[in-house]
């Protein structure tokens, strides 16, 4: 075999760190064990409300409703340490706060919004944004099952354009609400490129940064989270049956 | 008879032709092996061998039913181990011979043991247990019971790869050996795709899975041409330590020129000989092929 043959061949793992008969990836092996955060599991259901108002009405309107409520609620609560682009979050308003929120929303957004999230709070009613309707929740409706299939399917792959405008909104909210602030030069001060994702090279590299920072803000959000997203994947199974492509369809 | 059942009863022909041949092609070379009475051990162990790859990859063709990935890894991970075994003991045939031979006896000896102290133990009499005489007649018959020692390790006192790597088969090892033992040890590598059932409902966490018994599996060609394939590789293993080429045709040839030819009447080609065969359970089959071919035209 000549030198350069032996050059060119590539050791299996070979950039893997061998402990025992264990090949650890050199992610793990230099930072030790991590807290794993699964996007279907316990990130997608977090920022599905923000999915569903782009969905319904484009990145730049969804954008703005999905500030609205948080805006709100920050100027109800005043200081407070809750990250509002995450559902699970309005489960830790008080209570009697939502009166003086729904107040402050402007009217029409509030229609809006209660319009757009309808499915999911009438579906989910454990859900936390049910105090958005006061004290009477919606009903449910025969094509709010459609909606919210098409909204969770929308957002399945993490990396697809409508997951990606979802966390940008996110991480949007979180300097709206001045609980984000980037150093300069940081690629989230480039949040608007996003809009052009997946098309350009700035684009993906933004919503690479977004997915970074969702990741890192949305991984230890506590028990409100766990309730919330416990629940959502526990109702959605009582919605409606297993499909299967063996069986041709539904059982 | 229908243009589709004109083309498996072709494909069943062509399964009947191959395993005659390879039994044809054992058949000669153990005729043309002469039996060195100095060397009995070497002659029963490697014709033995020999017998049981030419039987399983025989068995294999005649049933289409096992070609699934639920069951054809259970009988293609024992045609991979006997082939780098056989190869093994070839390096070395008298010693390794006997060192099987002499495992394999002290294996039946433990059971023989086992089955012994199970019997005491419920109020039996061991030594005149029918079973157990028949054990005890069947080591001595070759090597007296009390001389036969028991290894509870590995039988050639190293691991399967270890014996793969001293004969060059580190390849065969690495990909098939390791392919086929998820199947055969269950693991989730297998479990996942081929016991469990993807839903489809975004709403169920976008995609569970649902356990499934006997989830169905089209019958894959490809797996018995896996296992002619590893009867070919064992059969020139042999002829190598023989130094001598058998005075028939090659069954496999048989088996995959027949085949192209069928796959060509259904416009479906089966991978090239030089493409090993994938076993992947995705590409189509050519018994998909003929099964389709009656909607098809």
């Amino acid at each position: 075999m000549s030198p350069d043959t032996r050059n060119h061949r590539r050791r299996v793992l070979g950039d893997h760190k061998q402990v025992g008969k264990k090949f650890l990836p050199p992610f793990t092996a230099h930072l030790g064990a991590i807290n794993e955060v699964s996007w279907v599991d316990d990130l997608l259901p977090e920022l599905l409300w923000l999915g569903m108002l782009n969905q319904r009405h484009g990145l730049r309107v969804g954008a703005s409703l999905g500030s609205a409520l948080p805006k709100a609620t920050d100027s109800v609560l005043g200081q407070h340490d809750k990250w509002l682009q995450l559902t699970s979050q309005y489960a830790t308003v008080p209570v009697e706060s939502w009166a003086r929120i729904i107040e402050v929303l402007d009217p029409d957004v509030l229609q809006t919004l209660r319009d757009t999230l309808r499915p999911l709070v009438a579906l989910y009613p454990k859900c936390p944004l049910r105090l958005l309707w006061a004290s009477i929740p919606p009903e449910p409706d025969t094509s709010d099952i459609q909606t919210m299939r098409s909204a969770v399917d929308s957002l399945l792959d993490r990396g697809g354009r409508p997951a990606t405008l979802a966390q940008a909104n996110a991480i949007y909210i979180m300097f709206v609400t001045d609980k984000l602030q980037v150093y300069k030069g940081s690629i989230l001060e480039k949040l608007e490129s996003v809009v052009d994702y997946p098309r350009t090279d700035e684009s993906r590299m933004v919503a690479s940064g977004i997915r970074a920072a969702i990741t890192g803000f949305s991984s230890q959000q506590g028990e409100a989270s766990d309730d919330w997203t416990r629940y959502f994947w526990r109702r959605g199974l009582e919605l409606s049956p297993c499909e299967f492509a063996s069986r041709g369809g539904v059982e | 008879m229908s243009e589709r059942d004109g083309h498996l009863d072709q494909l069943f022909q062509i399964l009947v032709g191959y395993a005659d041949r390879a039994i044809e092609e054992f058949d000669e070379r153990c005729r043309s092996w002469p039996l060195d009475p100095n060397q009995n051990e070497v002659h029963e162990v490697v014709g033995g061998l020999l017998s049981r790859q030419t039987t399983l990859a025989v068995e294999i063709a005649h049933g289409p039913p096992m070609w699934t990935p639920h069951i054809a890894p259970l009988l293609l991970r024992p045609m991979v181990d006997l082939r780098i075994t056989f190869a093994w003991i070839l390096q070395e045939p008298v010693t390794r011979s006997r060192q099987f031979v002499r495992y394999g006896l002290g294996q039946v000896k433990l059971s023989m043991e086992h089955l012994k102290a199970k019997l005491a133990a419920t109020g039996g009499d061991p030594e005149s247990n029918a079973q157990v005489k028949m054990l005890q007649q069947w080591i001595d018959g070759q090597r007296f019971h009390f001389l036969t020692e028991v290894n509870v390790g590995n039988w050639a006192e190293k691991d399967l790869r270890t014996m793969a790597t001293d004969c060059g088969c580190e390849t065969l090892y690495r990909e098939d050996f390791q392919n086929w033992s998820s199947a055969t040890h269950s693991m989730w590598h297998h479990i996942q795709p081929f016991s469990l059932e993807p839903c489809r409902n975004p709403l169920h966490r976008g995609g569970h899975r649902v356990p499934r018994a006997s989830l169905p599996f089209p019958p894959d060609l490809d797996y018995p041409r896996a296992a002619a394939h590893y009867l070919d590789d064992t059969f020139e293993v042999f002829d190598t330590f023989r130094g001598e080429k058998p005075n028939c045709a090659s069954a496999l040839e048989w088996f995959e020129s027949e085949l192209a030819k069928l796959g060509d009447r259904i416009k479906v080609r089966p991978t090239t000989p030089e493409d090993p065969p994938m076993v992947s359970n995705k590409s189509p089959s050519i018994v998909d092929s003929v099964r389709n071919s009656n909607q098809e035209s």
